[in-house]
């Protein structure tokens, strides 16, 4: 909302800059913002439009005649509103505008241009560029066109949280401007016409549906003729950011501005039915809106009706049908209170969003009704020549109570820690419009029906602390009473592991948990679904880090650096069954490798690629580094991954590691790599995390190592002979590990030889040979049962 | 015994030459191959140790060790080398000029290292972490937090819906009360997250962003403590000169409500970091704590938007890209 000062001085005296008012209705918790100051305008000046004629070269440019008063001077123009005659903005050679823009000499088709005659955007008042602007004739010409924007113009741009309503007006910044600054708050509301029973003169009124509309003040005037408005009121509607339609439309603008309360009107003569009826909409039901537009109604609207047809959608938007146009010579005044969630039912439905829907679903003051039309009427006859019925109709069955709330001494002390004096918070709550009882240590306060928002004490408390200043409540640290938790941090261990995976040389990443519906079922997984998507990009939650991280190697290596390390830990989601309840959230990490592992360097000589091993390897060294013993390897299928191998821990798998599937890049519409990587669950990790190390005795016997070199097939597995040599050894083995292999057509056909280092140590002695030997005996015959391998000699 | 007397002659030989050691590393190295080469002095004498009476062997191999051993020494101490353990590289020379060995470089992500500083500086004032599910029902995001359904306070936030009662949270206030229906207070909690908003992205906003939300129920706590663990925070993240405010503002599960600014010198302006407020009556209400006995302070923050200040990144997209060029700053 834009307040223009001009307007607010109706109210209270502003003797404040723009800077500082904007500054003071800030820390107010109207969150301000100078729209307009008009000081960078330089040397532009009002001007009189002596003569106009056709530019002899171009069809749509004038030849313009402009006087200061004393000297004329001729430019180009090419603003079809431009006439003899007329007051406007001047930029003469060497004045500047808004942006720095500096008006210089310059020749438009042929013929020279001595300086600008402005638009409204141009000088920074509005985003009108239709033409140039016109300025009150009785303007001096010559004089600085700065001065007389700087009165009318100035204004602050509200940015207004959704509480106060009361603030969507310039009464109620000026209220709130009063109560801080100690000024006396001038508002002077007509009350010529009373509400009256209804004659056969008004309108009979209906509220079929009262609930969403508890009041509906109505009245007639006649005799009015619809033209432009006067110059004051085009001014203070363009002050405030809105432009001028015609009178009758901008006095339904002007009382909405000044005291924040909507009203409508309609043609008299084009309502039917000549009956008013509020009532929900039905189905089927039409009404085509002031926009033009076409807006199917249903039970979700509150409806204006003639009794049969919709009229208008309450408290929204009027219809084209009963709309005020230039032939209008008779008015029904609408203003009325519609019920908050009603309205923005209403219009969240519609798609609309309008002055009136803002303030109606914030919560409108029931009681400004006939004030509103009060000040509509006389506004109507002293502006469009009407002529008033006498009175107006007041449906109101149901007199609304206003809200009495305690505020004590006790409460406000121990919300604020100090003692705000008793002198104080009779002059804040009676500014605010609040009906005071002063008690010994409390006061019951009537809140005004244009104050919804304060329903409870501790609103009222807001209400003193905010006149009173935040920034005068003093600081303190409390720290009694500590919520003593056993675990202060259960997630401090994904730190640890973020920062062994950074000490391995990967970089961290974060990525858009948010994703298209194909990289989401890439891996045949259920994902969760948005039902009102930001794009269909975005539709669904990643069930999967692996293609954020792919995203990120081909960005990476589209610029340049593909030798990639990157890990990312966050939450992936699945739909396992239905709704809420069937939503699994796993906290998840997962790595990719991409590019060399090692870079050949001068010490050097070679890179080395990086393969599933580098991934096995990073994934050993961890477990290593976190004393996690029991993480093993196992050939596993997965959606994600070729060559690959689930990840135990503990005996209990916690995910994947492998190649990435040409398949899922060409799912996920990557460019297809070689990618390495991983993806296991975060949880049984930091559970293992949190266990407590416990100390080995260092076992200072000396170890007794063999190597054995057998001779297998090509299909066996390594790690399985591993597995069955380590079984064999017993406790006396300490690790088994192959340290070498090779095949060659000399070992016989599909062969290989692989070499495994055994090592033995005995927790209380020197192994013996005679302690040895025979283990070694059992491993090779195992080995030669098992796997049919020969020991090599 | 003449090989004892030659073993003091080249003794004496050797002390005299020592004297005149020449500093030409060339010259050097042509009198140690003169002495200790294998073809100098002292090779020959051990040459000639086979001639020796057997009985007398030990004691002159004795004497030519340490003859050896003593003469090198000499040698190494005058020509200013320090004894080398090791053969290899003696005589070698290394340009240590050259780069190290190539390692890679691994880094957090700066939202992880803003997190972690905003954790630390929380828990060393005693507020716990707590975490909460990203995906919740509308009354935990919403209604209990003092948001009705068909508020103006909504629009607030723009949310994705996953059906009619199940939205990302739109922020991490909802294990505000998951934490006070599970838990009896005094509680003192700080939850980070990631929350969703329905928004257009840009170089200000994206459709995410990760928020610390902070809790504090007791008996007696009051705006002039949010203020104090406010300010010890801003002091502490964007240094103690740094000028603050706080001024009104409205969230519906706080009143009073504030935002708080820090003044940007750089900018001249003052630029929102959090909003807090006392929490509400009505919120503990739905959780069954009593708000006359009990009262409280909440706050949340960006972890993007204080990353942000504190590093001067200025497009919110980089956090999400990974770019290795931006990463590897951090």
């Amino acid at each position: 909302m834009r307040v223009s000062f001009a307007w607010l001085k109706d109210f209270v005296d502003v003797k404040e800059s723009p800077q500082a008012l904007s500054e003071m209705l800030t820390m107010l918790g109207l969150e301000a913002e100078v729209s307009s100051t008009f000081d960078e305008l330089n040397g532009v000046i009002i001007g009189k439009v002596e003569s106009v004629r056709k530019h002899p070269n171009a069809d749509t440019l004038f030849l313009v005649t402009i006087s200061d008063g004393s000297t004329s001077v001729e430019v180009v123009c090419g603003a079809p509103n431009v006439a003899v005659g007329q007051t406007v903005p001047f930029a003469p050679i060497g004045s500047s505008l808004p942006g720095g823009f500096k008006i210089k000499k310059v020749t438009i088709r042929g013929v020279e241009s001595t300086g600008m005659i402005c638009s409204e955007k141009e000088l920074g008042i509005t985003d009108s560029h239709d033409g140039i602007m016109e300025l009150p004739s009785s303007l001096k010409p010559g004089t600085l066109v700065s001065k007389w924007l700087k009165k009318e113009f100035n204004s602050i741009d509200l940015d207004l949280t959704p509480n106060r309503s009361d603030a969507l007006s310039h009464l109620g910044v000026a209220r709130d401007i009063a109560v801080k600054t100690g000024r006396k708050l001038s508002v002077t509301i007509p009350q010529k016409h009373k509400a009256v029973f209804q004659t056969n003169n008004h309108f009979p009124i209906t509220l079929s549906d009262s609930k969403g509309c508890p009041r509906y003040v109505a009245g007639i005037v006649h005799e009015i003729t619809v033209g432009p408005s006067p110059d004051w009121m085009v001014t203070r509607l363009k002050s405030a950011g809105l432009r001028s339609i015609n009178n009758v439309v901008d006095i339904s603008n002007y009382v909405l501005l000044e005291f924040g309360h909507p009203t409508h009107m309609f043609d008299l003569e084009k309502i039917p039915g000549e009956t008013i009826d509020v009532r929900k909409g039905k189905k089927g039901e039409k009404l085509i809106g002031l926009d033009g537009e076409s807006y199917a109604c249903s039970p979700t609207q509150l409806l204006i009706t003639d009794g049969k047809f919709p009229l208008a959608i309450a408290g929204v938007m009027g219809g084209e049908s009963s709309m005020v146009t230039e032939t209008t010579t008779s008015v029904l005044i609408e203003s009325a209170y519609f019920d908050p969630v009603t309205v923005r039912k209403s219009a969240k439905s519609l798609g609309l969003r309008t002055e009136a829907s803002r303030r109606f679903e914030r919560g409108a003051d029931i009681n400004a009704c006939p004030k509103a039309y009060n000040r509509v009427v006389e506004l109507l006859t002293d502006i469009a020549g009407g002529e008033a019925v006498k009175g107006f109709i007041d449906s109101y069955p149901k007199k609304y109570q206003q809200r009495s709330v305690n505020l004590t001494r006790l409460e406000l002390d121990a919300i604020t820690r100090q003692k705000i004096s008793d002198t104080f918070i009779n002059k804040t709550l009676i500014g605010l419009g609040i009906d005071v009882q002063k008690k010994a240590s409390s006061w019951t306060c009537v809140i005004p029906t244009f104050r919804p928002d304060i329903e409870r004490e501790i609103d009222l408390i807001e209400e003193i602390i905010r006149m009173h200043g935040y920034d005068n409540v003093p600081t303190s640290l409390h720290f009694s009473g500590v919520h003593s938790a056993s675990d202060p941090d259960p997630e401090a261990s994904v730190h640890d592991v973020a920062f062994g995976m950074a000490g391995l040389g990967f970089r961290q990443c974060y990525s858009n948990s948010l994703q298209s519906e194909q990289i989401a079922k890439a891996h045949n997984a259920n994902p969760v679904a948005m039902k009102n998507p930001l794009s269909e990009s975005m539709a669904f939650l990643r069930t999967s880090l692996i293609p954020g991280l792919i995203e990120k190697v081909d960005f990476n290596t589209a610029n340049g650096n593909p030798d990639l390390r990157l890990f990312e830990i966050g939450n992936t989601f699945l739909q396992k069954g239905k709704g809420l309840k069937g939503i699994q959230e796993s906290h998840t990490i997962a790595g990719v490798v991409h590019g060399n592992w090692t870079q050949r360097d001068v010490h050097t000589p070679k890179n080395t690629q990086s393969s599933v091993f580098s991934v096995k390897g990073l994934l050993t060294s961890l477990a290593a580094r976190f004393g996690l013993k029991d993480l093993s390897f196992s050939s596993n299928a997965s959606e994600i991954f070729d060559h690959a191998q689930s990840i135990f821990l503990g005996g209990k798998a916690i995910g994947y590691c492998g190649v990435v599937r040409g398949n899922f890049q060409k799912k996920i519409k990557a460019d297809r790599r070689d990618i390495y990587g991983f993806e296991i669950e975060l949880d049984p990790v930091l559970n293992a995390l949190s266990e407590t190390t416990q100390y080995n005795q260092i076992n200072a016997f000396p170890v007794s190592d063999r190597d054995l070199n057998f001779v297998l097939s090509s299909e066996v597995s390594s790690g399985d002979v591993s597995d069955a040599i380590r079984k064999k050894g017993g406790r006396l083995l300490q690790s088994v590990e192959p340290v070498n292999i090779f095949q060659d057509d000399s070992l016989g056909k599909n062969c290989k030889s692989v070499t495994y280092r055994i090592v033995f140590q005995h927790p209380s002695k020197t192994l013996e040979d005679s302690d040895v030997n025979p283990l070694i005996k059992g491993i090779i015959d195992v080995v030669s049962k098992n796997f049919d391998g020969k020991l090599r000699s | 015994m003449d090989l004892k007397r030659s073993i003091e002659s080249v003794r004496k030989s050797f002390l005299a030459d020592i004297e005149n050691l020449p500093a030409d590393p060339q010259k050097q190295e042509s009198f140690r191959v003169r002495y200790f080469g294998r073809k100098g002095e002292i090779a020959s004498l051990f040459h000639n140790l086979k001639d020796a009476k057997p009985s007398d062997r030990p004691q002159l191999g004795q004497l030519l060790n340490d003859l050896r051993e003593d003469l090198f020494s000499a040698f190494e101490e005058k020509a200013g080398k320090s004894k080398s353990d090791g053969k290899s590289g003696e005589n070698e020379h290394v340009d240590v000029s050259l780069p190290g060995l190539h390692l890679p470089a691994g880094s957090l992500h700066p939202l992880h290292q803003t997190l972690k500083d905003i954790k630390d500086i929380f828990m060393s004032i005693g507020f716990s972490v707590a975490y909460g599910p990203e995906i919740d029902d509308d009354y935990h995001n919403f209604q209990a937090l003092n948001i009705p359904k068909h508020h103006p306070a909504r629009d607030m936030q723009d949310t994705f819906f996953v059906d009619d009662n199940t939205v990302l949270r739109t922020h991490t206030s909802n294990v505000q009360i998951h934490l006070m229906e599970d838990e009896e207070p005094p509680l003192r909690f700080i939850v980070p997250g990631r929350v969703y908003r329905n928004e257009a992205i840009s170089f200000k906003s994206y459709c995410l962003f990760h928020q610390v939300e902070g809790l504090f129920v007791d008996k007696n706590v009051s705006f002039p403590d949010l203020k104090g663990t406010l300010e010890l925070f801003v002091n502490r993240c964007f240094g103690s000169d740094v000028k603050m405010r706080f001024r009104p503002s409205f969230f519906p599960f706080t009143e009073p409500s504030a935002e708080v600014d820090i003044w940007s010198e750089s900018r001249g302006e003052w630029l929102e970091i959090l909003g807090c407020g006392m929490v509400d009556p009505e919120v503990f209400k739905n959780v069954g704590y009593d708000p006359k006995i009990w009262h409280g302070f909440a706050f949340g923050m960006g972890v993007e938007r204080i990353a942000m200040l504190k590093y001067g990144i200025d497009d919110i997209r980089l956090f999400y890209q990974g770019d290795a060029r931006f990463l590897e700053q951090f």
